[in-house]
């Protein structure tokens, strides 16, 4: 098993150093620099010149890409070309944040929509199956951003209950950010949950049990919910992508400090060092979210656990 | 499907709730910010103050960067020879005095005892390396370019040189990228590149930075000019990106005064009888340029057609909800500047008709062009616009660009028009060469636009005396000469706004920003 | 009648209840019993009407895009049934006028990733081996990154125009398409009459033009309309992050992201515009999900 994780780690590495590839080469291409942003009124070519010396962008391509990879591996993220300081040092001021939310978003989903989602599943005719599910369509239906404003425009302008942005009034700033960036999510979780728990429930297995006299609530706990799960573990790890996307414009909408707001900023500055490394931070959570899922995977079907301890060999 | 109406009924029924705007009880007008702060008795000056801004500071470094919002956080861990007053125009700070030996060399005294954050005295070796640099970097621009050579005199002087007479050289040594920095710390600097510790002469010493978050600084006990402290204990700078966030701060008293304040929330402010919104005119005047080297553009009737077709209060209602005040000028003057005058021979107003009249008279049949832009406000402004010159015969699309490549677009003449801001320094010699001459091509002679009767008068200018009176009849005569040759369209100054609660004392805005938090108190 | 009469009396009659209906009958019809599916259709086909109608609803120059500053920010009345905005245009009238941008761009770009995508995934599909492989590889990379951000990266790049955000929008959905196609070409690539029609000599192109793909035509309808609604959602994301569709033209995302400021007093102007999003992403959720309900019963 461990042997696995440590393969899949160093797997990871030449996936990212093609998207750093990738996103580097888009950033050659844009058009405007830096120089723009950090002189303003004082732009000249002469002055524009100076500045571009200065942060080695008058090299050619392939040896700017290369000194940048070469620090990657070595952990560094580079000097921003706005702030000339570190960029690890701004990823790891607003990163945490960006975590905040979205770990905060799927536990919440989580939480609440696997079990809406098996109850709905095991009980597929009831009112309440018919509420998820239309809560679930209107969950996916829902634009993050026009969420996000609708939830400012109830809970901050309108009732004065929660903040409209910022992270400074703790566990209260998240709650909104999370739900709005969750929406998808959770309807998405809920669905998959409820078709899967029903594809399950009707197996013949299930049946025995029922008939064997075991309670309702031990079949669908110990038989039909760890055979479920499969499809539900997929979503909740693969739509990582999505959530990450997602956030960037939660972040926007509710102000967050956080990568996302991050990338954009670095964008709009031309600043290539920040824009990858949010990007990178951003690779690698998805491909350790989607390795963390292989891993749920292995424990939760005991055929797969067989495979691999049979790969081993 | 029921469940879907149901839903959506809610959704209208709060979009109708939510709908009605508070009503706009003007009983609590915006009071004037003049520099005019006394110390009642009783006054507290030993509070935790909170200034709430937009943007993030950038560096500690002084010559890093020239943005708003670095300028006026660094500006309290740092000394300056010159602080600016309330029309960005010159103060001595660690000047003692000055004379100048001839029109080219001035001689600055420091004032002696001036200690830094980490308890040393602070000597003229410090003052020269720290403008050597500055010198060195790119920051400073334009103003330095006068500047020959910076030398130690003795121990209490230092001596600066300039290509020809430069009256506006202690203005320009306000610019932030002249603040002092000790020479110990910026050789260390220079190798580490590491400032996030910063050392330097000013009422605050630096505490902590959260980035994309705070600065916190703490008053410095130690300051060389006990008679202008800090009246405050400590200073913290919070980061709130949303205009209306900024406002709840300050309505929820989590801070104690927001320094960008966004229009939109004008009236809710002034019903609020806890909160007390202050103004101040600025000198950020907002124009309308236009490539003098294109066609079209090229002819002067068109060009003061355009000055005619124009009506500059709708434009500033579209801009900034009608805070500010109309401007009709053509070299950047702001009215508050040296020398400005409004509307130089009442050439111009909101005048469709004569507009029509001098695009007939020029000759020059209808064109299309198009309207660059790179700001929200802006963008309002140039799809206004493209109506006025609609009218004329101009038809004008509106193209959005990014910041970053608006340089360029300038520079490969793909900007026929363009709306933006600039904002003056007091002096117009600091900004009438950059803008309107042939040095400033390539720079920030955006209107491509050079005249050699021009250059002559701003040379006289400067060069007449070092006294502002008789500078100022030029200026108004170059006015005059702009009017005529109308090389862009001034629009409006917007005003400048701090909000704070109503018991907060000291503020003082300048035409800039509000500044000198120093002042804070209750 | 007729029909009852003809089942008992003619011998046609009688076995006409034993034709098979046509698949697409079948499904059709499987489709109308969905209710929610026929709303979404419904609600689709209005949207679309509204946007080829617009020019007849409301002329795009006078109402869409020009200025009226005294009639800036009014509420909801008889004569703007979802107020005015900042600069005092109609809000409907913009809303029914984006509706086009958003559907042509959003369909374009889809088209773009199914041709494009549809294509490198059938020639992974079927070729195997290290084709596959590097194509694959290929994909994966941009996998990696959320399609929103992809997007916008080449956006950013190759500036905001209608042809540009159609490419970047196609590109970011690209691999998605790919791997779809693949894993349909690689189920069926298998299947016995694939193996007969190589027997007889058909050669690779055909087999899959003519077997392959128009068994994998169901789940990538599916798709299409699913990730069509995506792709309007990616527009209007981008649009209100400011690297979209460019001021004054109207879309459903920049109103949304310049009536923001607003918000706190004038409500109105972000309801209006993002209804419009929400309701076209519904309907053609609802759409899609009754076409894989229809195409496939056991799901239900």
């Amino acid at each position: 098993m461990l042997k696995f994780i440590v393969k899949r780690l160093f797997a990871m590495i030449p996936v990212i150093l093609a998207v750093t590839f990738v996103v580097f080469t888009i950033m050659w291409f844009v058009p405007g620099d830096p120089t723009n942003i950090i002189l303003g009124n004082e732009w000249t070519e002469a002055a524009s010149a100076q500045v571009k010396a200065e942060l080695g962008l008058d090299r050619s391509f392939l040896v700017q890409f290369l000194h940048y990879t070469g620090n990657l591996l070595q952990g560094d993220f580079g000097i921003s070309y706005i702030t000339r300081a570190p960029v690890g040092e701004q990823l790891m001021a607003r990163f945490p944040n960006t975590l905040e939310v979205v770990l905060g978003a799927m536990l919440f989903c989580v939480l609440v929509g696997v079990p809406i989602g098996v109850y709905s599943g095991v009980k597929p005719y009831s009112v309440f199956s018919n509420l998820t599910m239309v809560a679930g369509l209107l969950g996916i239906s829902f634009p993050i951003f026009w969420l996000g404003l609708l939830l400012i425009l109830l809970f901050s302008v309108h009732l004065g209950w929660l903040p409209s942005s910022g992270l400074e009034d703790g566990f209260a700033s998240f709650i909104l950010p999370c739900l709005a960036l969750g929406g998808n999510y959770m309807a998405n979780i809920m669905r998959i949950t409820r078709s899967s728990m029903l594809e399950v429930i009707r197996q013949d297995y299930i049946r025995t049990a029922k008939a064997k006299g075991v309670k309702a609530i031990d079949v669908v706990l110990k038989h039909a919910l760890q055979n479920s799960m499969m499809p539900t573990i997929t979503v909740i790890g693969m739509d990582i992508g999505t959530l990450l996307g997602g956030v960037v414009l939660t972040e926007t909408v509710f102000s967050i400090p956080g990568t996302g707001r991050l990338l954009l900023e670095s964008i709009n500055k031309r600043d290539t060092p920040t824009v990858i490394g949010c990007l990178v931070i951003m690779a690698v959570c998805i491909a350790v979210s989607n390795l963390i899922v292989d891993i749920v995977y292995a424990y939760v079907d005991p055929r797969i656990k067989a495979q691999y301890g049979a790969a081993k060999d | 499907m029921k469940k879907n109406l149901v839903l959506m009924s809610a959704l209208l029924a709060l979009a109708m709730i939510a709908t009605t705007a508070p009503a706009a009880a003007a009983n609590n007008p915006p009071k004037l910010a003049v520099p005019s702060t006394k110390v009642e008795p009783g006054a507290k000056l030993d509070e935790n103050i909170t200034v709430v801004q937009q943007l993030d500071m950038v560096s500690f470094d002084p010559i890093n960067t020239s943005d708003l919002s670095n300028r006026y956080i660094i500006t309290n861990i740092y000394s300056y020879l010159f602080a600016q007053d309330e029309y960005l125009n010159n103060v001595p700070e660690l000047v003692k005095s000055f004379k100048r030996l001839n029109d080219s060399t001035w001689q600055f005294e420091i004032y002696k005892g001036v200690k830094t954050h980490d308890g040393k005295d602070l000597t003229v070796d410090d003052v020269v390396y720290s403008l050597q640099r500055t010198q060195k970097g790119t920051a400073i621009g334009a103003l330095f370019k006068p500047v020959d050579k910076i030398s130690k005199v003795n121990d209490n002087t230092i001596q600066i040189t300039t290509f020809g007479p430069y009256p506006a050289l202690p203005t320009a040594l306000t610019h932030v990228a002249c603040g002092i920095v000790p020479k110990a710390y910026l050789e260390k600097a220079e190798v580490s590149k590491d400032w996030s510790n910063p050392i330097g002469t000013g009422r605050y010493k630096f505490k902590s930075r959260v980035i994309g978050d705070s600065v916190v600084m703490e008053r410095f006990d130690g300051y060389f000019n006990q008679k202008d402290k800090a009246l405050n204990k400590s200073l913290t700078f919070k980061i709130i990106p949303e205009g209306s966030g900024r406002t709840i701060a300050v309505e929820t008293r989590k801070a104690d005064i927001n320094v960008v304040f966004d229009t939109v929330d004008y009236a809710r402010v002034l019903a609020n009888a806890n909160l007390q919104l202050w103004e101040h005119p600025s000198q950020t005047v907002w124009h309308l340029g236009y490539d003098n080297t294109q066609k079209g553009f090229d002819n002067k009737l068109v060009r003061q057609a355009i000055n005619l077709a124009i009506d500059r209060k709708a434009l500033l209602e579209v801009g900034h909800n009608g805070h500010g005040t109309v401007v009709f000028n053509n070299a950047t003057f702001a009215p508050t500047v040296l020398g400005a005058v409004n509307n130089p021979g009442n050439k111009y107003s909101y005048d469709p008709e004569k507009a029509k009249a001098l695009m007939k008279q020029s000759g020059v049949a209808g064109f299309d062009t198009e309207i660059i832009v790179f700001r929200d406000e802006a963008e309002r402004m140039a799809v206004l616009v493209q109506s006025y010159l609609q009218a004329i015969g101009i038809n004008a699309t509106v193209k959005r660009i990014e910041n970053a490549v608006f340089a360029q677009t300038i520079q490969a003449h793909k900007a026929p028009m363009f709306i933006t801001s600039w904002g003056c320094y007091w002096d117009p010699d600091m900004f009438l060469a950059r803008r309107f001459t042939k040095a400033g091509i390539g720079g920030v002679n955006r209107v491509w636009y050079q005249n050699p009767v021009l250059d002559l008068m701003i040379d006289k200018a400067r060069t007449v005396s070092f006294d502002n009176k008789p500078r100022a009849e030029v200026y108004k005569e170059i006015q005059s000469f702009m009017a005529d040759e109308a090389p862009e369209a001034d629009l409006y100054v917007n005003t400048m706004y701090a909000l704070a609660n109503k018991d907060l004392k000291g503020i003082e805005i300048n035409v800039e920003m509000p500044h000198n938090y120093y002042k804070l108190h209750y | 009648m007729d029909e009852t009469i003809a089942k008992y009396t003619t011998r046609k009659g009688f076995f006409k209840q034993y034709k098979k209906k046509s698949r697409l009958e079948e499904i059709w019809n499987r489709f109308l019993r969905n209710k929610l599916a026929v709303v979404g259709l419904v609600i689709f086909v209005f949207i679309i009407l509204v946007a080829i109608l617009a020019p007849l609803i409301a002329n795009y120059d006078t109402e869409a895009i020009r200025v009226n500053v005294p009639n800036r920010l009014h509420s909801p009345s008889a004569a703007h049934i979802f107020g005015t905005d900042e600069l005092g245009r109609d809000i409907m009238a913009r809303i029914v006028h984006g509706a086009r941008i958003s559907l042509v761009v959003g369909c374009a770009a889809i088209a773009f990733a199914l041709f494009v995508g549809g294509a490198l995934g059938a020639i992974a599909g079927y070729s195997g081996g290290k084709i596959d492989d590097v194509i694959m590889r290929c994909m994966d990379v941009f996998l990696c990154l959320p399609d929103v951000l992809l997007a916008l990266a080449i956006v950013a790049a190759f500036g905001t125009n209608l042809v540009n955000l159609t490419i970047a929008i196609g590109l970011a959905f690209t691999p998605k398409f790919s791997r779809l196609v693949r894993s349909a070409v690689m189920t069926v690539r298998g299947i016995e009459y694939v193996e007969a029609a190589r027997a007889i000599g058909a050669t690779n192109t055909r087999i899959i033009a003519n077997h392959v793909l128009i068994n994998c035509f169901g789940p990538i309808m599916v798709q299409v309309t699913l990730y069509v609604a995506n792709a309007i959602l990616t527009i209007s994301a981008l649009s209100f992050i400011g690297l979209g569709i460019q001021a004054p033209i109207p879309e459903w995302g920049n109103m949304l992201a310049s009536g923001r400021v607003y918000m706190r007093d004038y409500a109105y102007i972000v309801i209006a515009p993002g209804m419009a999003i929400f309701m076209t992403i519904l309907s053609l959720n609802l759409l899609g999900d009754g076409l894989r309900d229809a195409l496939d019963p056991r799901l239900k």
